[in-house]
């Protein structure tokens, strides 16, 4: 592809607008994480708009129609490139933008883009759709490994049921108390629930998605949402934020319809249950726990009050808050498949998570995302403040019974 | 009138105009310019729709709700009120927010000059439109030190201050001529009404006015593009903001 070739081909309407809205007011920047830890004009928000629409200019502009397309400097390219890979995605700067510009959706069509035109993605994030199409997953793990190293034994799986969980290669691969605590805890509430075999349960799409690499999310959604079809699912719950971002507003899209059940967090799940006295929490914890909003679960898919709902349901519990919570949390470093590939960022922001909940003098930082959970873990390591992380689920797991009720 | 330059057909009977006249040459130029102006203005958005309109590969559809009376009367607030700014940077938000504004009602002011006659709506707002033309430059002399001199902020779009500085220019012009360097307004509203009735007019001789007028051809030029486009996305925010619970909540 020529670098004078149309830049607008895998944009929406709406996201030209978009671009065409940014006043380049720099009001973004006060809450994007990546600039918090690097600093970098280049990976801001206004910059990056900014750089795409001179693209656009110079290739599909008035001028351009009138007089030709003007070919773009490769090293411009290569270096918007790396900047819009760079950013996590965590979508903070859409959230106060003062137009209301939809980031978290046009980072990934702009890196799509990119992909398009041969510069996308970076590092190893190119040997994602290989993995996937090889193991199921992006990690290169084998699916026999899914479930095998952290399945608990006493918890049993029905073939078919209203209710399927889906762990997700995130939580199965690198956050296992997770999906461990997940399992326990639909088990403690007693419904019966399915879950696909371990070769059946593949890669969501997210980081194909998100990386711009579109190829196969036809193909993975339709598998995914056709075996959970013939299994006579009616709620399929997941606690990865990403996956249920992308089963929530994406997938539809791809599957080319309605999908034939409906998407759960399994906060939102657990939140009922606990409403409905299916599930109650008797064991006492005394203690100062701070939870962090996932980006695409708050922001995402707006989930905000189920997570809180459910802490709040553990007597003597004292629920701490971050300064910016809720739609306006900051990334711990985690999104955007950028942990991989830019990791001094990562563990940068994941500390500052770690500071602030140990500022916060909290005993306990509570996660609900697979992804935050390996890194903020990770970021952990030969930091100077410690504080005990667990998931939410790893957590109530923790103080719940099978059979309690 | 300027001998030899036929197609400058007075508009009215040039004898009733003030003593000091214009060179015909000037008039030319600007009116030509003012047209030059107007042509890139429809031309860059007719080929923006062309392109937005164009066939396109991005499937990605948004969740978000109709355009409901309560979605409208929000987006109404967000943009009436810049309130997205507000809750991000209200020290920010009072300056642009005047800023706003006063160019508003200096630009309806403006219409006086375009019109024959002036709208009743346009005479009744002179008082508040003339403090507004005060508060113009002030709000942009605001913005410029919330910005550079408070806020110190790290991202400073070049563009943006090249369009607030002529902006000032402008208004600062604009207000001199009411001021101190009173100027034919008569001459000035001959000219305007000739050039947008295709009827040029000759140019009053103001060297205050004719760079007052070429500020503002090329903040026409340069006008950015969230005027027009801001409105639109504040309003998909919306939508997509009311539709956020239909896709984990209400099902």
């Amino acid at each position: 592809m020529k670098n004078k070739d149309s830049f607008t081909q895998g944009l929406t309407p709406m996201q030209l607008m978009e671009l065409d809205a940014c006043t380049l007011c720099g009001e973004c920047l006060k809450h994007c994480p990546v600039q918090d830890v690097t600093g970098k004009e280049a990976v801001s928000p206004p910059e990056k708009i900014r750089l795409f629409r001179e693209f656009i200019r110079a290739t599909e502009g008035l001028k351009a129609r009138l007089f030709g397309p003007r070919e773009i400097d490769r090293k411009l390219l290569e270096d918007f490139t790396k900047a819009v890979y760079e950013c996590t995605t965590c979508g903070a700067c859409g959230q106060n933008c003062s137009v209301g510009i939809f980031t978290q959706r046009l980072w990934p069509a702009l890196r799509k883009e990119m992909v398009r035109r041969g510069l996308g993605p970076i590092g190893p994030q190119a040997d994602m759709p290989g993995a996937i199409r090889e193991t199921g997953n992006p990690y290169k793990k084998p699916s026999a490994d899914r479930y095998r190293p952290w399945f608990p034994e006493n918890v049993s799986v029905s073939e078919n049921a209203e209710i399927a969980y889906y762990a997700g290669c995130t939580g199965a691969y690198e956050a296992q108390p997770m999906v461990k605590g997940d399992v326990l805890v639909l088990d403690a509430i007693g419904r019966p629930f399915t879950m696909l075999p371990p070769e059946d349960e593949v890669c969501c799409g997210f980081p194909l998605f998100i990386t711009g690499q579109h190829d196969m999310l036809e193909d993975l959604t339709k598998r995914l949402v056709e075996a959970y079809r013939a299994r006579g699912v009616k709620t399929l719950i997941c606690s990865c934020p990403c996956c249920v971002n992308i089963m929530a507003r994406d997938w539809p899209a791809f599957y080319g319809k309605a999908l034939p059940f409906t998407i759960r967090h399994i906060t939102q799940y657990v939140a009922d249950a606990i409403r409905d006295k299916r599930l109650i929490i008797r064991k006492e914890l005394k203690e100062r726990i701070i939870y962090h909003d996932p980006c695409y679960l708050s922001r995402g898919v707006g989930i905000i009050e189920e997570p809180r709902t459910v802490l709040r349901s553990i007597p003597g519990v004292e629920l701490l808050e971050f300064d910016r919570h809720g739609v306006n949390s900051r990334c711990c470093g985690s999104g955007g498949a950028a942990r991989k590939v830019f990791h001094e960022n990562a563990i940068a922001m994941g500390r500052l998570t770690i500071d602030e909940a140990v500022a916060k003098g909290a005993d306990k930082l509570v996660l609900s995302c697979p992804a935050c959970y390996a890194k903020v873990n990770e970021s952990m390591e030969g930091h100077e403040r410690q504080v005990r992380i667990v998931d939410l689920m790893e957590l109530v797991s923790s103080l719940v019974e099978r059979g309690q009720i | 009138m300027c001998p030899g330059k036929q197609w400058l057909r007075p508009f009215r009977d040039t004898d009733t105009m003030s003593s000091q006249k214009g060179c015909g040459d000037m008039g030319i130029i600007l009116t030509s310019g003012y047209y030059l102006a107007v042509l890139l203005f429809i031309a860059s958005y007719v080929q923006k729709i062309f392109l937005m309109t164009g066939k396109r590969e991005g499937l990605f559809v948004a969740a978000r709700s109709g355009i409901t009376p309560p979605v409208l009367a929000s987006t109404l607030v967000d943009i009436l009120l810049l309130r997205r700014l507000f809750f991000s940077n209200a020290f920010l938000w009072f300056g642009e927010w005047l800023f706003h504004v006063s160019l508003t009602l200096v630009m309806v002011r403006h219409l006086r000059y375009f019109l024959e006659p002036v709208p009743s709506c346009v005479v009744a707002l002179q008082t508040p439109v003339i403090i507004a033309g005060y508060l113009l430059p002030l709000s942009l002399i605001y913005i410029f030190i919330a910005k550079l001199v408070i806020e110190k902020k790290s991202y400073i779009a070049s563009s943006n201050f090249f369009l607030l500085a002529l902006l000032l220019l402008s208004g600062i012009s604009g207000l001199l001529m009411k001021i101190w360097f009173r100027t034919d307004l008569v001459g000035i509203k001959w000219f305007s009404l000739g050039m947008v009735t295709f009827r040029p007019a000759e140019l009053p001789h103001s060297p205050l006015f004719i760079m007052h007028f070429v500020l503002f051809l090329i903040v026409f030029v340069y006008l950015p593009t969230h005027v027009a486009a801001a409105p639109v996305s504040l309003l998909d925010a919306r939508q997509r903001e009311k539709a956020v619970r239909s896709l984990m909540h209400e099902k």
